[in-house]
């Protein structure tokens, strides 16, 4: 079991591997489908980015509204998939890795091992656990999404396995058994 | 005629709304039980311990299983003699927006999936469908559901002279190409029969019955163990890190159909299964 503390360097991640049990702390970025087809369209179309890409974590995922004075309740990964086509233009940009989960895109693996990123899963379905693992949240961006916002989110020691490392081997392709 | 108004459906439902994103069944919290026993895979068996520890943390602070607290669908049973005041998909709707505002829950809803994608703020409109049966009493199943499982859903129109393994190799298939982008463990409910559109609807609905409950035709018990094991075989395991358990259990029902198809209508669930029935 690792600590990894973000902003994370690309020396560290040269020394993960896929299957690897980590513990973040730190701050991500939480975004997941509208806001991605956002600021790849703002790329595209050269405009300065409201959120800050080089060496960021994004945690694809949309959380529940806060109570009791908190401003997120329960938060867990999204089905990473529907991200695909927006990641190489994201990792270009400079992201440094993602926290979702499912199956990533071959284009998606290819551009984890250019830009030296991973890619990590956690578990779908136990965000209330997930959400006593956050020291605080807020709106960054495109507030106007709702639960679909881009939100900046400190985790302390969340749970998380190496998916795909910076060589692109898949966890999720080692475990999983094909009939011969 | 029994008459039956707004409020008296409305009390039941939102209490209910506002337990079920906050509440694994009790069924699949003894089925996880059951298969972390004889589970082989230590990674696996950690697994499944955090989705117990998190219904344990869901149900005593009230916070959502998890964040997709889904979107609501209804399944009426509505007995002949039963008439209503007002529209009950008004009711429901407002049923819904009340306890998912109250619930601190997530609203899940676009508008509309081409044209306005604009969220509707409240997790309106529930998915609302009706069946009329014999009496005066009102049945009203109710079943919260993630995208990410009804993404991974599948209806394939086989041929009629399929046999039973070729159905349950094409049912396992679907579920294990869903893998870890769905939430194994899994709960499916399989439809095989009616028509391209009844078939996906009765499917879903299978999801209500208990994990426990035995299969309802020695030949279907076989289709649902071949399935099962199938599907198990491919040891995608909890969230797909690996291991023995990947389908809680499957269920397979018939009906009717055209003499030219074989409907299979393939509905995962993830493992956070959440969904009750009201009986007025």
């Amino acid at each position: 079991m690792r600590e990894l503390n973000l902003p994370l360097d690309r020396a560290t991640v040269a020394t993960l591997n896929a299957g690897d049990d980590v513990l973040i702390s730190g701050k991500v970025f939480v975004a997941r489908d509208q806001a991605h087809l956002r600021l790849v369209e703002m790329i595209k179309n050269g405009q300065e980015l409201p959120v800050k890409l080089r060496n960021a974590v994004i945690f694809y995922a949309g959380p529940t509204p806060g109570r009791n004075g908190n401003s997120i309740g329960a938060i867990g990964p999204t089905t990473s998939s529907r991200m695909d086509p927006f990641t190489p233009a994201l990792l270009e940009a400079g992201i440094i890795g993602m926290i979702g989960k499912g199956r990533r895109s071959p284009e998606v693996k290819e551009a984890i091992r250019k830009h030296g990123a991973v890619y990590f899963a956690a578990l779908g379905g136990v965000a209330a656990l997930y959400s006593k693992m956050v020291v605080s949240a807020k709106v960054v961006a495109f507030p106007d999404l709702g639960p679909e916002a881009i939100y900046e989110v400190e985790f302390k020691r969340m749970p998380c396995i190496v998916e795909i490392d910076t060589s692109g081997k898949s966890l999720y392709e080692r475990t999983m058994r094909t009939e011969r | 005629m029994r008459k039956i108004s707004p409020q008296e459906l409305f009390d039941p439902l939102y209490t209910l709304l506002l337990d079920l994103p906050v509440t694994l069944r009790q069924d699949v919290i003894f089925s996880i039980q059951k298969v972390k026993e004889s589970e082989t895979s230590e990674r696996n068996r950690q697994m499944l311990d955090l989705i117990l520890q998190n219904a344990d943390v869901a149900a005593s602070e009230k916070i959502p299983l998890c964040q997709d607290t889904g979107a609501v669908s209804v399944f009426l049973e509505v007995g002949l003699d039963v008439s209503f005041e007002v529209d009950p998909a008004r009711t429901i709707d407002r049923a819904v927006r009340e306890a998912f505002s109250e619930g601190s829950f997530r609203p899940s809803i676009a508008r509309d999936a081409f044209l306005d994608r604009t969220n509707t703020a409240d997790n309106t409109p529930a998915f609302v469908s009706a069946k009329l049966v014999p009496g005066s009493s009102l049945k009203v199943d109710v079943l919260v559901k993630g995208g990410g499982c009804d993404n991974a859903s599948a209806i394939m129109m086989m041929r009629p002279t399929a046999s039973a393994t070729e159905v349950a190799d094409a049912v396992a298939k679907v579920i294990i190409n869903a893998g870890p982008n769905a939430c194994p463990p899994f709960v499916v409910g399989v439809m095989l029969g009616g028509s391209f559109d009844t078939a996906p609807s009765m499917a879903k609905k299978l999801l209500m019955r208990d994990l426990a409950s035995p299969a309802l035709h020695p030949a279907l018990k076989e289709l649902e163990d071949d399935i099962t094991s199938k599907v198990n075989a491919s040891h995608i395991g909890a969230g797909g890190f690996g291991g023995d358990n990947t389908l809680l259990r499957v269920f397979v029902e018939t009906a009717p159909s055209h003499i030219a198809s074989l409907p299979v209508a393939v509905n995962i669930s993830c493992h956070s299964l959440r969904s009750g029935s009201i009986i007025l």
